[in-house]
């Protein structure tokens, strides 16, 4: 004869390893992430292997003589300092896109050669950017 | 002995599927409450609902969108959980690219690789975006956090000038980009809702509705306002329970009818 009761207790016991165990492995990683750069964090970094680069800028317009062959990049030509992270690998990025006109077929979200440029805070990202010859 | 082990071990696997069951039914959509049900991890791209007027070199779009409050669904232990999220914005667009877009309004929404624009709690955003613009890097338009959302209505407008893009809240600008940074045709003025997941709730929460009034575009820099008129709302959802319905020419209701 089955005691469900006994079940109840283990089920719960293993529900409880799984929890306990989500919230090791969440602690584990946060304090690594507290101590990255506030500019890192902003940017969505979550470990170093996801960098390729990053450095600070004095002045926003300096971006491409930094990144000599990214392409242009207007809103930056500002005297603001800013903060660049060169990403080294893709990144599935959020977006808020407009309807695909023709369906439900849209450009991939994620996205490759993705440069995030942080001024007073807010971080905007580049994508398919030419990172050759790059001087941080 | 080994009756002992066989009876442990498959009382052990009885656990586990118990435990397995457990928290399947928690989360699952049989105990979903409104606007809050589990995230169903779909694939981009995401849902929209709401109403769009076709007009080419648009210059203004604006409208009056009542705040609701839009949980994000509940996780369930994929990997996906971590993108979710709900917007409710006014926007000038091209039809070239998804990604062609100046826009502002309502957002709650997490994204790990964003956590600035995507804060979990109900802000107002804005976003740009650029693509094959000859010379220029394409820009990714992730939402950039204006500040904590405040309940009531507001009126969001998109704006274009002779020399630059501004996005407006009540008539206070709220962020800026020059003319020269886009190139794209100005061909669509749109006042939407959007989920990332599935699980996210769009909208306000049924049988109350989300509502853009007062809806108008400009007809190019520094003309005219004109009601857009609308005829039908636009809906490209994967699910049943995203809803919209117009009001009139310029007013269209969003919500989440999951009862």
């Amino acid at each position: 004869m089955i005691d469900i009761r006994h079940y109840k207790v283990v089920g719960t016991l293993v529900f409880a390893v799984v929890v306990l165990g989500a919230l090791a492995i969440a602690t584990g990683a946060a304090p690594h992430v507290a101590a990255q750069d506030p500019n890192m964090l902003a940017c969505g970094v979550t470990s170093p292997s996801d960098v390729a680069a990053a450095f600070p800028l004095q002045r926003a317009s300096d971006f491409r003589s930094h990144l000599p062959h990214a392409l242009g990049v207007p809103e930056l030509d500002r005297s603001d300092p800013a903060y660049v992270v060169v990403f080294a690998g893709p990144r599935a990025i959020g977006v808020v896109g407009a309807p695909a006109l023709d369906g439900r077929t849209v450009a991939p979200r994620v996205y490759d050669h993705v440069v995030c440029v942080i001024i007073d805070g807010d971080p905007t990202f580049y994508a398919n950017v030419n990172t050759a010859d790059m001087t941080p | 002995m080994v009756r002992n082990e066989a009876s442990v071990a498959t009382r052990f696997l009885l656990s586990l599927m118990l435990a397995t069951t457990m928290l399947s039914l928690t989360a699952s959509d049989a105990f979903a409450v409104a606007g809050n049900a589990s995230c169903r991890n779909q694939a981009p791209p995401g849902n929209f609902e709401g109403a769009q007027k076709a007009f080419s070199g648009v210059a203004g779009a604006q409208s009056n969108i009542s705040y609701a409050n839009t949980p994000l669904c509940t996780d369930v232990g994929n990997a996906n959980d971590d993108l979710k999220g709900s917007h409710s914005w006014v926007a000038i667009y091209s039809n070239s690219d998804t990604n062609d877009i100046v826009q502002i309004g309502l957002s709650n929404c997490k994204d790990p690789f964003n956590p600035t624009g995507c804060s979990q709690s109900m802000n107002w955003f804005w976003a740009w975006g650029r693509s094959n613009c000859p010379g220029l890097l394409d820009v990714i338009p992730a939402p950039k956090r204006i500040a904590a959302a405040s309940t009531g209505t507001h009126t969001f407008q998109v704006l274009l000038t002779d020399t630059a893009w501004k996005v407006k809240i009540d008539g206070a600008q709220k962020g800026t980009v020059g003319s020269t940074s886009i190139c794209w045709g100005r061909d669509h003025a749109g006042w939407l809702s959007e989920t990332w997941d599935n699980g996210d709730q769009m909208g306000a929460n049924w049988p109350s509705a989300q509502d853009y009034a007062g809806a108008q575009y400009q007809q190019g820099i520094g003309g005219s306002w004109a009601n857009p008129n609308f005829t039908s709302c636009l809906r490209q959802s994967d699910v049943w329970d995203y809803l919209c319905q117009l009001v009139n020419g310029s007013a269209v209701d969003v919500w989440t009818d999951r009862r």
